[in-house]
This record gives structure tokens, sequence and C-alpha cells, in this order.
């Protein structure tokens, strides 16, 4: 992105980045001529291999979260026809877990994606040669798509996740005993990590509209008047969270018929 | 400050809704307004409350989501900042901000100068962008630059002035950004020989200091890479001095009120850290930076982590060898914010006769020359001290006096010995918090601790390209280690000389040599 020579000063934030939605719409790689649906199933297969990769590098899920944001926010600023989204998914996890402090060999994350590529085409289990080219290759493409990612998010890449919210939100609402209504809201907060609401909402937005699908799939009633979200964030507008609610079910939709091939088949 | 912005912002905000809603009900049905809105908005209120409380005790309260898989330490610490918007009454940040209040109008003009420009400026992650656009609009005139989104900046950005320092993990320059012409420290990160892609230190320390916003505590401006990205910076104010070569300079050692005002500067910072969950590992007089403006200021961040309740194993090499504490020196792996307490004991001990407390030239020194002077421990003062890893190996001569007075009998009363004592205290559990100590008596002892604006100033070495003279560098932080050397300035930069640099033009220089 050219670099605006026009600016009043430079702003480093904490808080998760909300992209404004002009961003959003045209992306780097539907300017380069990618077909919107073509980029949404890049965005979901590489969430899906950051997710397989980090179930098999023993990563906790804040740091497979943590990775799918940044995979996620960093398509808006480069494009899928130049950059290969294997190779940044790789970057991203192996940057996402020394975030949250669970570091990984870049050696074995290399390995893992290595194995999850011969299990999709069904290839025999085998263990990359260290000493070859193409390790040596790969690895060198994971550390410079690594610095590129850094580079593209201003080093903003602490991630706030909606995961605390959940809990201390379903506690105020006395509903902290219902472990299925607390596992539901997750798996949407989960899900979500596919779509880009991370880049349209604060974490507290989206904890709330994972409680309120789970809680409406459920049939439990939370007080609505005042309708309960609206205490939880006040910057919060109703529409803001239908819209939320409308493309996480957008996505969950979608990704039944993506099917979790990756999970899945690495399941079996 | 970015934080407390923030929530200013977002509790306004709050404030309004039910504001709101208490207009939205008056109009709706006006006869039972008044009856219907006072028990929603109690709710509104009550809830509040609540998770006011609620995330106070949460923070470390271990056992909530246990079947939830999901690492602890890393949603508490994330999850308390995300509710720390609805909190405006959580304690520890409104005793922060009280105790900060002071400092604040020591340095009204700068530090509300940038308040107000950042206040401006403030990138607001509000979901609705007609909102932000407007509200930019509005305030000024050009957007600021936000590298969340739009990247990082190059290095081209600004001028070279000249070397300043090698720090623990890079070396530091002095530069101007040419667009704003203000002069700022850049600090190059140590990438070279990183075989596991960007280093983990450097991350903890981009993410700390970005966490750790406090007017005693170094600013970040922003990170900015060279061309190649084989380069980056981490972009901070500069400040002129450091105060162990600031010390090296002076022919006495600071006067008891100068030194109070450091520790009050000190003990603030180190109090942010600690509440914000973050520990420094590395605090040492070069470590300190003062202002022209008798500002001090905590810098490098190379060593720093957070840490979570229940506490973690970490490594036990931290701390510069002069400044760390003796449960480090005999192999705990399970500390906490003692660790920094200890070094904040030895800088005093420093600033009071200008000379490290306890020069140690190795580990075993290092714990012989405090038990020479504190006198040897033992499992009544110290209880577990037999068990601890290298105590069990080693026997250390037994020395039963405390005999620290006798080094500071001209410059301390005896509150001033016991506030040092309780830095230096054996067992880490009993060892003064940084809260406490600044509590302490005395601080409201005569005399009182020095306006910040009142003291002296002296010309920056850090301006003159001159190094400080090895044979007195305390000691580097582990890890980091090996110092390379490199050689002059042949990097090719530009160098200006003091006839140039803002040590020439400073006016009312109070010299003191």
């Amino acid at each position: 992105m050219a670099v605006p020579t026009e600016f009043s000063g430079v702003v480093l934030s904490l808080e998760n980045t909300i992209y404004p939605d002009e961003k959003l719409q045209e992306t780097p790689s539907q300017l380069d001529g990618l077909s919107k649906e073509m980029e949404t199933n890049l965005r979901i297969a590489g969430c899906e291999y950051i997710q397989a990769a980090g179930i098999l590098l023993k990563l906790p899920q804040v740091a497979m979260a943590t990775a799918q944001v940044l995979y996620q926010r960093y398509y808006y600023s480069k494009s899928f026809v130049k950059y290969n989204y294997e190779i940044c998914a790789m970057a991203c996890i192996f940057l996402a877990a020394k975030i949250e402090e669970h570091p990984r060999r870049i050696r074995d994350v290399v390995n893992v994606f290595y194995h999850i590529r011969r299990k999709l085409n069904e290839l025999p289990n085998k263990v990359m040669d260290y000493m070859s080219n193409e390790y040596f290759h790969k690895k060198s493409e994971v550390i410079k798509a690594e610095r590129r990612v850094l580079k593209e998010l201003g080093f903003c890449v602490h991630v706030k996740h909606p995961h605390k919210c959940i809990v201390t939100y379903l506690k105020i609402l006395e509903c902290n005993d219902n472990t299925e209504l607390i596992q539901k809201a997750w798996n949407y907060m989960n899900d979500s990590l596919r779509t880009d609401v991370f880049m349209r909402y604060t974490p507290e937005t989206i904890a709330c509209a994972c409680i309120y699908l789970s809680a409406r799939q459920l049939g439990i009633g939370l007080p609505s008047n005042p309708p309960w979200y609206e205490v939880f964030d006040a910057t919060t507008k109703e529409m803001e969270v239908y819209l939320l609610i409308v493309s996480v079910i957008d996505s969950v939709d979608m990704l039944i018929y993506q099917v979790k091939y990756v999970v899945d088949i690495i399941a079996s | 400050m970015h934080n407390q912005n923030l929530d200013s912002i977002k509790v306004k905000t709050l404030e309004e809704i039910l504001q709101e809603k208490r207009n939205r009900s008056r109009s709706d049905s006006e006869n039972i307004a008044e009856t219907e809105d006072s028990p929603g908005s109690q709710f509104l209120t009550d809830t509040i409350n609540f998770i006011t409380k609620n995330v106070t005790s949460d923070t470390k309260d271990e056992t909530t989501s246990a079947a939830l898989e999901l690492d602890e330490g890393e949603i508490i610490s994330s999850g308390e900042e995300n509710l720390n918007h609805i909190d405006d009454t959580k304690p520890t940040k409104r005793n922060h901000a009280s105790q900060n209040d002071e400092l604040d109008d020591y340095e009204e003009g700068e530090i509300k100068d940038r308040d107000e420009v950042e206040r401006k400026e403030e990138f607001v992650p509000a979901a609705d962008s007609s909102i932000i656009s407007n509200r930019q609009i509005s305030t000024t005139k050009l957007p600021p630059y936000l590298p969340a989104v739009q990247g990082c900046r190059s290095v081209e950005a600004f001028e070279w002035l000249n070397r300043i320092e090698e720090g623990t993990y890079g070396v530091v320059y002095r530069a101007k950004d040419l667009k704003s012409d203000e002069v700022v420290a850049l600090k190059r990160l140590k990438m070279e020989k990183e075989r596991e892609g960007f280093p983990i230190t450097s991350l903890r320390e981009i993410n700390t200091l970005l966490k750790a916003d406090h007017p005693n505590i170094v600013h970040v401006r922003e990170i900015v890479v060279g061309s190649n990205m084989d380069k980056i910076y981490i972009v901070m104010e500069y400040v002129e001095h450091d105060l162990k070569t600031l010390m090296e300079s002076m022919s006495q050692p600071f006067s008891i009120s100068e030194v109070k005002c450091l520790m009050k500067q000190l003990l603030s910072a180190v109090q942010h850290l600690h509440d914000n969950w973050i520990l420094h590992r590395d605090l040492k007089t070069s470590n300190l930076l003062l202002s022209h403006q008798g500002i001090l200021k905590v810098g490098d961040f190379g060593l720093a982590r957070e840490y979570g309740s229940p506490l973690k194993v970490y490594t036990s090499i931290v701390v510069t060898l002069w400044y760390r504490c003796p449960e480090l020196l005999l192999g705990v792996k399970e500390y906490s914010t003692a660790v920094d307490m200890w070094s904040v004991g030895c800088i005093f001990g420093e600033f009071l006769v200008k000379k490290p407390l306890f020069p140690g030239k190795s580990e075993i020194d290092q714990l012989n020359k405090i038990f020479k002077d504190l006198g040897t421990p033992n499992d009544q003062i110290w209880s577990g001290f037999s068990e601890l890893p290298v105590a069990k190996k080693v026997t250390f001569t037994e020395q039963p006096y405390n005999r620290l007075r006798d080094r500071f009998g001209a410059y301390l009363t005896d509150q001033g010995f016991d506030l040092l004592n309780r830095f230096l205290t054996y067992d880490p559990k009993k060892r003064i918090s940084a809260e406490d100590a600044l509590n302490h008596e005395y601080f409201q002892q005569e005399p009182r601790p020095l306006d910040p604006s009142m003291f002296p100033t002296w010309p920056a070495k850090s301006e003159l390209m001159k190094r400080p003279s090895k044979a007195n560098r305390s000691p580097t932080a582990p890890e980091g280690g090996g110092m390379c050397k490199i050689a002059g300035a042949a990097d090719g930069f530009r160098i200006t000389y003091a006839t140039q640099g803002k040590a020439a033009g400073g006016a009312g220089f109070n010299l003191k040599f």
C-alpha cells in the first residue's frame, strides 16, 4: 500500500483494529482479479489449516485464534495472488505461538504443514528431509512471511479475544452453570474466526453475539428490557449485533458446505 | 495513555446511553416514564458495578473455565483488558491515576500537550466507521497514520543524528523525524543470528512497552523497518540522560531530596508495571533515563515479560548481576514482582552514594557481597532458604549481622534506612511492594522530594558521540549477552556535534561538575 504523504501523527493502538467498510469491501486480492468466492475459500482454507496445525502442534486455542485473526488481517493489506496462503498460514501460527508465549520450533511448524498436505493428497506419512532444499526453502519463506505480517500489521499483533468476555458475561447473566450454553457460545466464537468479524467488531460485541445466538438456539431467555447486550458494550447499537449475527450465521452455513475437511481427515 | 483515553471515551458513551434511555422512555410514555425507567437504568448500573467487582476479583481467579480448554494465563490477561473500558472504577487504575496526578502536575506542559494531541488523533475502534470519520474530520484536518492498518513506516522517514548506546538487545541511535522535526531515539533490534524467526524477546519488549504507557516509562511512538525488512527499529521518545552515565559525570552524589524525587518516579513506574502484570526483570541505573525536565523514565524492556497468576516457571537467569536478587542467585524458578523490588533497592543505594551497592564479579561473589553486608540468611528470617537449589549445594560463611547501616551512616535517616532494608529483605514474600514503598514515611520526612522541574540539568552526553568508558560499565544483562563491538560511525550516518545539537542551544544549564 502506498504510504500517504500527509497525516497528522502516528497512532499505535493496543485495541483490536477495526477496519472501515471500504477496506473490507475492496480487498487487494479482488483488485488483482481474484473472485470474491475464491478469496473467501482461501480465507477459510487458511484458517482451517491453522486450526489443524495448531491442534497437531498442541497449541492452546488462543494461539490458533490469534493466528487466524492475523491471517485474515494480513490479506486486507496484501493479495492472495501475490502471497501464498499456505506460507502465510504457517507464518501466522508460528508467530502467534510466540505471541501467546507457547513458542514452537519452525521445523515443527513446517513439518506439520507438510504432514497435513500429504494427508489431504492421501499420500502416506513421511517426515520431511531436513537437509533437503525443499525444507530449507520453506523455512526461509516462512521467516520472510513472518516479517511481512509484522510489518503490514504495524507490530500491533496482540489480539484481544472475546473468550474471557463470554465467560464473564455469562457469569453476570447468571448462566455460568449452563455448560451447554458456554460450549455453544464458545463454538460460535471459534467459528467466527473464519470470517471477517474480528476486523469489523470489538471483542465485546462478538462475545455478545455469540451468547445471543447460543441462547436463542437453546431457547434460553435473557433480559430484553433493556436488551442485556447494551450493558456490555456501550458503543454497540442493536443493528451492529444483528449485522454480526447475520454474518456469523452466513459463515456457519458456508462452513457446512466447506466441511471441515482438514480436521476430519486428521482425526481419521 | 492510549488506554486511559479510550477508557474515558467509552465511559462517556455509556453514560450517554443511560441518559438516552431515560430520555427515550420519557418521550415514549410520559406518564409512566419516571417509574418505568428507573428499574431499567438501575439494572444497567447494577450490572456495571457487578462487572467492575467481578473483573478485579476475576483477574486472579484461576478456577473459572477449566473445562474450556484454554490457557488461563493468556485469557485472563487479555480478558482483563477487554473489560477495562467498562470499569472506570477499577481500584488499581484509579490509585495509579491519583498517584500520577502529582507527576502530571510537575510536567504539566509536556504531558498535557501530548495528551491533547493523542485525544485528537486517537483511532477509536468503534464499529461504525462513519462515526470514526466524523469525529476525525471534526477534530483534525489530517487523518492519523495507523500502522495497524497501513503497515510500518520506513526508517527512511528519519534522519540519522548519532549513535547513543548499545543496549542489551540492540544499538540505539538519535534521529530526527523528517515529518515532525522531532528528535527521537531509534533502537535497532538485533536480528542477525535468529534461527527461529522474529525473536520472542523482541515481541515481548514491544508488547510490554506498548502496554506500559506511563509518564515514567519511555514512550514508544512506532516501529519502523529498513528497506529490506532486514532491520527493525523501535521509535521511542528521546530522553537526554541515562542515570548511570550521568552519575559518573557528577563529582558528588545526588542530594537527598533529589534521590527522593528520583525514587518516587521510579516506584511509580514500577507500580504501574506490576499493576499491569508486567515484570521488568532488568532494572538498573543504566536503564533509567532522565530528561532535561527532571522526569525519570524506565527504558529497555528487553527482558520484560507478562506474568500471571498462578506463577509459571521462568528462567532464573535474568536481571543484570549487580541488581539480581538473592532468590534468583540461589536458583529459584518461580518468582514475581519482588525481583524488581530488590533491584529498586540496589538502585536506591546507588543513588545515595553514587557507587553500585553490590558490584559482584560472579554469581557466588555476588551472593558473598550481599551476605557480607546483610548477614547470611537462615530459615528463621527466610523460610525455605535451606531448600533453595544453590543453598543446598554451597555452604556460605556465617556472617550473622546486618552491617548495611555502616555504609550509609551519613546519608540516611532511620526512616530511609528502614526503607532500604525493606527493599533488601531476603524473603521475597516479605519484601516491600512498590505501592507500599511509595507510601513509606521516608518520603514524608524532611527534606521533601524535589519537584522534577527544579531538578538540575546537565549537558547531554548522548548528543556528543562520547561513549561511556568501558571500565565503569555495569555488566550486561543476561541472555542478550556478548556485546558486539561495532566500530565508530562506520555505517555512514550523518553525525552532528553539540554545536548543532540540542545541548548547544539549551539555555539555562546548571552545570554541576
